[in-house]
């Protein structure tokens, strides 16, 4: 295992070399590059310089009058050294943003990814084993609302409906107008209130996807011989079910879940977006349609590690929990 | 469903519910802070770095200006102990951190003097003096000043030298002390000997103009001979001296130094005489050279007072006022008292780095109504500053929240935010007439509505919408014009439908916010492109719809056929030389056609094809394409929209770059070519007077309509929404216009 | 032109009317199934002959499917004797599992229902009516009293858990009272090596997946074997392996036969097998017993023209034949079963009576039945 490991992690390193330098390249080759907005807008101002001189000085200023691989290279001496440099966009250092909004995401993501985990899978199970039944059409149609709700819409859906009409909550942002006065209790409840809509919204849209995942590998499991077997001991049906017919749906359903956690550092874009959360999803976005190279480098190349994390993970799991695969 | 998953299911829905809550106590109340719907933040919270106007409105909030601005975009010069102003009917009293006279002197050089209150204390409790604006200057100033202040292009005197090095020739052939001509890289030996020469004979003129000045003001008679009047000036000369000879004994007291003989003028500097007696040379012998070497201070800033300053600039520019009323940046703050020592050329900061200023960029501090506290959550969070010169704000807190435009009306409504910015669109207004129960101001929702600083226009390259290659000959301002007539006619149906009332059409490339603007009221108001290619109206005040487009179509196939196009029952067939058959037009519609200008064209382009014309109407769905090809000269016509400044300034668009002079920077977009707009342009700018300027200008808008470069379309109006509800009305600022926000007058505003 | 409508098509209007009563009689059965709290009384019942350890009676079990009612097991009626090993032959479809699985009730709910019939299940000091058993019972006698070796061991056995914890879960079901850890591992080593495995240890901490086909099948056996059941149903545990192990797992069942007093129910459709294992033969066709015998009567005296068929059809070895004989026609569509002799259309020796009602049983010895006209006394028999 622990070769395997090594050996694992070793591909990564070089993959994710070059993922770097592909978004990287991207980057450079974006049809308006950042310095081109600000160069366009400075060179407007009454008296300014002209536009090609605002370019060669900012070209200059922000490293990119080399080409793209001498530029790519010393991105790598920099962040190797753990210098990711100052966002341009958003001015200041790249790792204090990104501090500032991921915890935010994450924190959103893991109670959505909990609560998805813990409602989508017993559903799942009962529709499966109750197939045909009124609760397993009334749980596959849910899911399947959920999956074709579009997020913007659902989300709009839900703020029309107890923002606006009701007037439960806020309509949008983190915070609300007396935050800084509250007592600390007081300030996470307030957040955690700010925070109810946008997790709802996440986890009724991917909710769906899990449940009939789970449904249709229980259908399976639940068809297999040795379920029957285990009828045949004797066993009672919540033994079968939640004993032997689980474990064996568990070994997708671990995989699916495993290869997701770099997701919760993703951010939910349109989410966050609309319901005005500062998270790394929304931030990230504008950086990265600003032309943002700091900061969109960064997060870019944070996402490919977790992904391959998350791709390794998933592998580890799958020996873990399925003994028919031991890894060589 | 077995019991254990039953109470599962249970738990978490009283989780949830919990949740709601926990939530639910905390959302209303509080009366003391006033929320704003803003847009996303840059975090470049600094005059000095800011780049986008949300991040500028946020600095604004803790920064205080030398002079206020007054409801109709002017600089007030004397409101350090109030000012009153009347608009619309009623007098405004504007307070300002300080006075400002403007002197004109005769060698066309201007002298601002700045007086200063001595009460005003920055929010840190530290008092506001003329240092800190020293200090401000001077990093605007700074060679390697990158923000978008374009303070250092300010004709101030010695600017140049301290920015870059850079001498004016006259000065280095001065330095040289007349001792001969040595091969250098700055100026040739004929400059040199020029330079003598004419240093000799304004010289001679200088003293002479001593002599008239003893002669006028009584110290000698009429007629008394250059000696005497010398002698009543401190000179002792032999009495039959000249006036050369006077200003050679003059040269002999103080050397060659211009600032020392100035000390002894009578009227104009000694400057003046010799630049006269230069004549044409004068600007070439003036012009700065890179020397290297650069000043250690800005001669045109001195500081004359504990409380006053003068700035010095060379030449009269009308607008400059509006740069050189900075915002006063506290040098204790942004840069380092100890490093400020006025006398020894040392001004808070190292010359060439700024980054004391630049550490600061996302924590700004003035003496501003309101202190910036943090910036985090998308909430930016402001408390009332105590040490507010015109007394602490009434509302304790504000916080400006980032916001999404399609939420701005909502959050009105359901109480998350107090003001905000809509777009004003016919949609918009619908929905606050629906949120009031049917008016536009109501109990929900109250608006205010004020002209935007801009005006959209449709525009026409005349490089490329040309006829031979000359852009400027009838032939090709026929062309253009055809096409702007076409387009003219549409712009009413388009506008009332994509803005409905919320804009207006416009008739002259200028925003309606400028009092440079024509009022309808004026003589010789015309409607845009109005004419037929003899001159006459095309529109009479009954025709319908449809006879209007009739009409305009009519006038066109006249200045096409002007044009020299061929023309064949009723439709073109043929271009002359240089010109085209099919134009493109290039709209930044988000490729869905979403833009108010966007039906002008595609009626237009209807239009045209019946007489042959063929317009390709390109809806580009990433908008900076736009500019890119405008920059690279490809596009044709196109729509947009200009932002403008509080000064009617037509320099930066409407300049040409001809005879060696340079263009405008933001020339290249219609690419005139026009030297008696040159001359106007510079003329109006050259004058303090605005009856005089808004006449020049006037004529300028009448060429630049003339070139048919650009059609005036609309000029639509912004919104302010308030809600009424949390706020009390009365306290918001009365009479907001474009120049006077609703925060102009923040410390008053109470809410409920 | 109308399209010819296929054989089996089912209009909507049909298969609305079909799923209608198909649930109506499920929900029905289904109801009764699921109760809680059934007293004992209810499925109590009394052998008819103590020396039976399993009695089926007149067995009905239908499937409620899409397309109609399939009549699986239609009238099925044998014995199994203690301690005795009752084959049950017929081809493929003729309800040999089904009747098995309506012994164990692991019938595929809801569809599948036993209508009728009764099964009567020897406790030593009470009976047991299986049909009526409601399902918290029935999980008591599964394992313990009567216990399964199914067809597939290579996914008979659940592939996360080691084979030392599949055979200690029955243990500790059904037997576990009293018994430590230590005392089951013991019983599971035990019954590991009866079953003839020889490394005991290993093999208990291993993976299904570890093991071969054969060895599989063994550990199926032991779980069967776990608990000492009265009666051990062999759905043909041989099928899905290669000959050498299926004698070698015969050999074992053999000799397991003699150890432990259970009675046991061998399914197949293997003659061999059955020549080998049974003391009595059932034969089954298209649902129903069509003969039953002592082995040797059903070898040596096969009365039904089915029978007969099967017996011809065995390859033998040393005869030379230009073509396999086999029995022609097929099988009757389940769904729509005629009312007469199943048989008929495919019989040889078919005669005229045979059109007339379905046959009922004729004795031609104590323990030989068979269920054909041909064997009635007022036809005189012919051979």
């Amino acid at each position: 295992m622990r070769k395997y490991v090594l050996k694992r992690v070793l591909v990564s390193v070089v993959i994710l070399f070059f993922v770097a330098f592909i978004i990287y390249a991207l980057m450079r080759c974006l049809p308006t590059s950042y310095i081109e907005s600000i160069a366009r807008q400075k060179s407007m101002q009454p008296n300014s310089k002209s536009f090609e001189e605002w370019m060669a000085q900012l070209k200059v200023m922000y490293n990119l009058d080399k080409g793209i691989i001498v530029g790519f290279f010393a991105w790598i001496g920099q962040a190797l050294t753990g210098q990711f440099g100052d966002s341009w966009f958003y001015t200041v250092p790249v790792l204090q943003k990104f501090n500032d909004t991921v915890w935010l995401s994450f924190v959103m993501g893991f109670i959505a990814f909990f609560l998805e985990i813990v409602i989508a899978i017993p559903l799942g199970i009962i529709a499966a084993t109750k197939q045909y039944s009124r609760a397993d059409y009334t749980i596959s149609i849910v899911a399947l609302a959920g999956i074709s709700l579009p997020t913007f819409f659902f989300a709009s859906l839900l703020k029309l409906l107890f923002s606006v009409k009701l007037g439960w909550f806020d309509l949008y942002g983190l915070i609300s107008r007396d935050y800084d006065t509250m007592s600390v209790f007081g300030q996470l409840m307030d957040k955690g209130n700010h925070l109810v809509l946008p997790i709802v919204t996440l986890v009724v849209i991917s909710m769906g996807s899990l449940m009939r995942y789970t449904r249709t590998n229980m259908l399976e499991v639940l068809n297999a011989d040795f379920v029957r077997t285990a009828r045949a001991k004797g066993l009672s049906e919540k033994s079968v079910i939640y004993h032997h017919a689980f474990r064996n749906t568990l070994i997708p359903l671990v995989t699916v879940i495993g290869g997701s956690l770099p997701g919760l550092f993703a951010g939910a874009l349109i989410t966050e977006t609309l319901f005005g959360i500062p998270g790394i999803g929304f931030v990230s976005y504008h950086a990265m349609i600003a032309g943002d190279i700091p900061f969109s480098m960064f997060y870019l190349v944070f996402m490919s590690i977790l992904t391959l994390l998350g791709n390794l993970i998933s592998d580890i799991l799958y020996a873990v929990v399925d003994p028919r695969v031991r890894i060589a | 469903m077995n019991k254990t998953k039953k109470i599962l299911a249970l738990a978490l829905c009283f989780v949830m519910c919990f949740c709601f809550l926990a939530g639910c106590g905390g959302s209303s109340g509080g009366n003391d802070t006033l929320v704003v719907g803003y847009a996303p933040f840059n975090s470049k919270f600094s005059q000095f770095f800011s780049e986008t106007a949300y991040d500028e409105d946020v600095w604004k909030m803790t920064a205080l200006s030398l002079l206020p601005t007054d409801r109709q975009g002017a600089v007030l010069l004397n409101s350090k102990d109030g000012e009153v102003v009347s608009y619309n009917g009623t007098d405004y009293t504007y307070n300002g951190l300080a006075n400002c006279e403007i002197t004109e002197k005769k060698d066309g050089s201007v002298v601002y003097d700045f007086t200063l209150r001595d009460d005003v204390k920055f929010s840190d409790g530290e008092p506001v003096t003329v240092d800190d604006v020293i200090f401000s200057m001077y990093a605007f100033a700074d060679p390697t000043y990158s923000g978008t202040t374009t303070f250092f292009a300010l004709p101030i005197k010695g600017l140049a030298e301290y920015r870059a090095g850079v001498e004016s020739r006259a000065k280095l052939i001065l330095a040289t002390k007349r001792e001969g001509y040595k091969e250098n890289e700055y100026f040739t030996q004929e400059q040199y000997d020029a330079y003598w020469i004419a240093f000799d004979e304004g010289g001679a003129a200088f003293a002479q103009s001593i002599a008239d000045y003893c002669i006028s003001a009584g110290y000698n008679e009429e007629g008394d001979s250059v000696a005497k009047c010398a002698a009543n000036w401190g000179f002792t000369l032999k009495d039959d001296a000249t006036a050369a000879d006077f200003f050679a004994e003059i040269v002999k007291k103080y050397g060659y130094d211009m600032a020392a003989i100035d000390g002894e003028k009578a009227s104009d500097g000694i400057g003046t005489f010799i630049d006269t007696a230069l004549g044409d040379k004068a600007d070439e012998i003036n012009a700065g050279v890179q020397t290297g070497k650069s000043a250690d201070n800005i001669e045109g800033i001195e500081k004359t007072g504990d409380n006053s300053l003068r700035v010095t600039l060379t030449k009269v520019d009308a607008a400059a006022i509006y740069q050189l009323a900075v915002y006063v940046a506290p040098l204790h703050y942004y840069g380092d008292k100890a490093m400020y020592d006025y006398d020894n050329n040392k001004f808070g900061f190292t010359k060439g780095d700024l980054s004391s200023i630049k550490a600061k960029t996302t924590k700004p501090l003035g003496a501003g109504p309101y202190k910036f506290v943090k910036y985090e959550s998308g909430t930016v969070r402001f408390e009332a500053n105590e040490n507010y010169f015109l007394g602490e704000p009434k509302v304790k807190y504000m916080n400006f929240l980032e916001t999404q435009e399609t939420d701005k009306l909502n959050g009105i409504t359901t109480g998350t935010i107090d003001i905000t910015d809509p777009a004003f669109s016919a949609d918009t207004v619908k929905a606050i007439q629906k949120a009031n129960g049917g008016e536009l101001n109501g109990d929900k929702i109250q608006v205010s509505t004020v002209n935007n600083l801009g005006y959209g226009y449709i525009g026409i390259n005349s490089k490329n919408v040309i006829v031979g290659n000359d852009r400027g000959s009838e032939a090709s301002k026929n062309l253009r014009k055809a096409f702007a007539t076409v387009f003219a006619a549409y712009r009413n149906v388009a506008i009332d439908s994509y803005y409905g009332e919320a804009a207006s059409i416009i008739n002259y490339p200028i925003s309606d916010t400028s009092w440079a603007a024509p009022q309808t009221t004026d003589d010789g108001y015309k409607v845009a492109f109005s004419q037929d290619v003899k001159g006459k109206d095309i529109y009479t005040s009954d025709m319908k719809a449809e006879d209007r487009y009739a009409a305009a179509l009519k006038a066109a196939l006249g200045y096409f056929e002007a044009a020299g196009y061929t023309v064949k029952d009723g439709k073109i067939t043929a271009a002359p030389k240089g010109a085209k058959m099919e134009y493109e037009a290039m709209i930044p519609a988000d490729g869905t056609g979403d833009h108010p200008t966007f039906m002008v064209f595609s009626e237009s382009s209807k239009a045209l094809e019946k007489i042959g014309m063929k317009l390709l109407v390109r809806d580009l769905a990433n908008g900076s394409e736009l500019w890119d090809k405008l920059e690279a000269g490809q596009v044709d016509i196109w729509a947009a929209a200009w932002g403008a400044t509080p000064d009617p300034d037509m320099y930066q668009v409407y300049f040409s770059g001809m005879n060696g002079m340079k263009a405008g920077g933001s020339n290249y977009h219609y690419e005139i070519n026009d030297m008696k707009l040159n001359k106007l342009i510079l003329d109006a700018r050259a004058s303090f007077d605005t009856t005089y300027r808004k006449s020049v200008y006037k004529a300028c808008l009448d060429i630049i309509v003339d070139w048919a470069v650009e059609v005036p379309v609309y000029q639509r109006q912004n919104a302010i929404v308030f809600n009424p509800q949390k706020i009390n009305m009365d306290t918001v600022t009365p009479d907001i216009t474009t120049f006077y926000n609703w925060y102009s007058e923040i410390e008053k505003l109470e809410m409920k | 032109m109308a399209k010819k409508k296929g054989e089996g098509y089912l209009s909507a209007k049909e298969s609305r009317r079909i799923a209608k009563e198909n649930r109506k009689i499920t929900d029905k059965l289904e109801k009764q199934h699921k109760r809680k709290n059934v007293p004992e009384e209810e499925y109590r019942t009394k052998m008819h002959d103590f020396n039976n350890s399993l009695e089926i009676d007149n067995l009905h079990t239908y499937f409620f499917s899409d397309v109609g009612v399939v009549k699986a097991v239609d009238g099925v009626s044998f014995n199994v004797p203690l301690g005795k090993t009752v084959g049950v032959v017929g081809e493929s479809g003729c309800g040999k599992s089904v009747t098995s699985l309506s012994i164990m009730q692991l019938l595929q709910r809801p569809q599948g229902q036993i209508v009728e019939g009764e099964i009567r299940l020897n406790l030593g000091k009470k009976a047991y009516d299986i049909p009526k058993v409601p399902i918290e019972a029935m999980q008591k006698l599964r394992g313990n009293h009567i216990s399964m070796i199914f067809q597939e061991p290579m996914t008979s056995l659940n592939p996360v858990f080691r084979i030392g914890e599949q055979i200690e879960e029955v243990i500790a079901l059904h037997d576990g009272e009293g018994k430590t850890e230590a005392d089951m591992k013991a019983r599971t080593l035990e019954l590991l090596e009866m079953v003839g495995i020889a490394n005991s240890e290993g093999v208990y901490s291993m993976f299904p997946h570890e093991l071969s086909g054969g060895m599989r099948q063994r550990v199926m056996i032991a779980i069967a074997l776990a608990c000492n059941p009265k009666v051990i149903i062999a759905d043909e545990p041989t099928t899905a392996l290669d000959v050498t192990i299926q004698a070698q797992i015969l050999d074992l069942l053999r000799s397991l036969k003699d150890r432990i007093n259970s009675s046991i129910v061998l399914i197949t459709h293997d003659l061999g097998v059955i020549a080998e294992m049974a003391d009595f033969v059932v034969v089954m066709y298209a649902g129903r017993v069509v003969e039953k015998g002592t082995a040797e009567e059903i070898f040596e005296n096969p009365a039904h023209p089915y029978t007969i068929g099967l017996m011809a059809s065995k390859p033998v070895v040393g005869k030379k034949v230009d073509k396999l004989y086999s029995i022609p026609g097929k099988v009757p569509n389940p769904i729509n079963m005629p009312n007469y002799c199943y048989f008929k259309d495919r019989c040889e020796m078919a005669i005229e009576p045979c059109s007339g009602e379905y046959p009922c049983f004729v004795k031609l010895s104590d323990t030989h039945e068979v269920s054909c006209y041909r064997h009635y006394k007022d036809n005189g028999g012919e051979e």
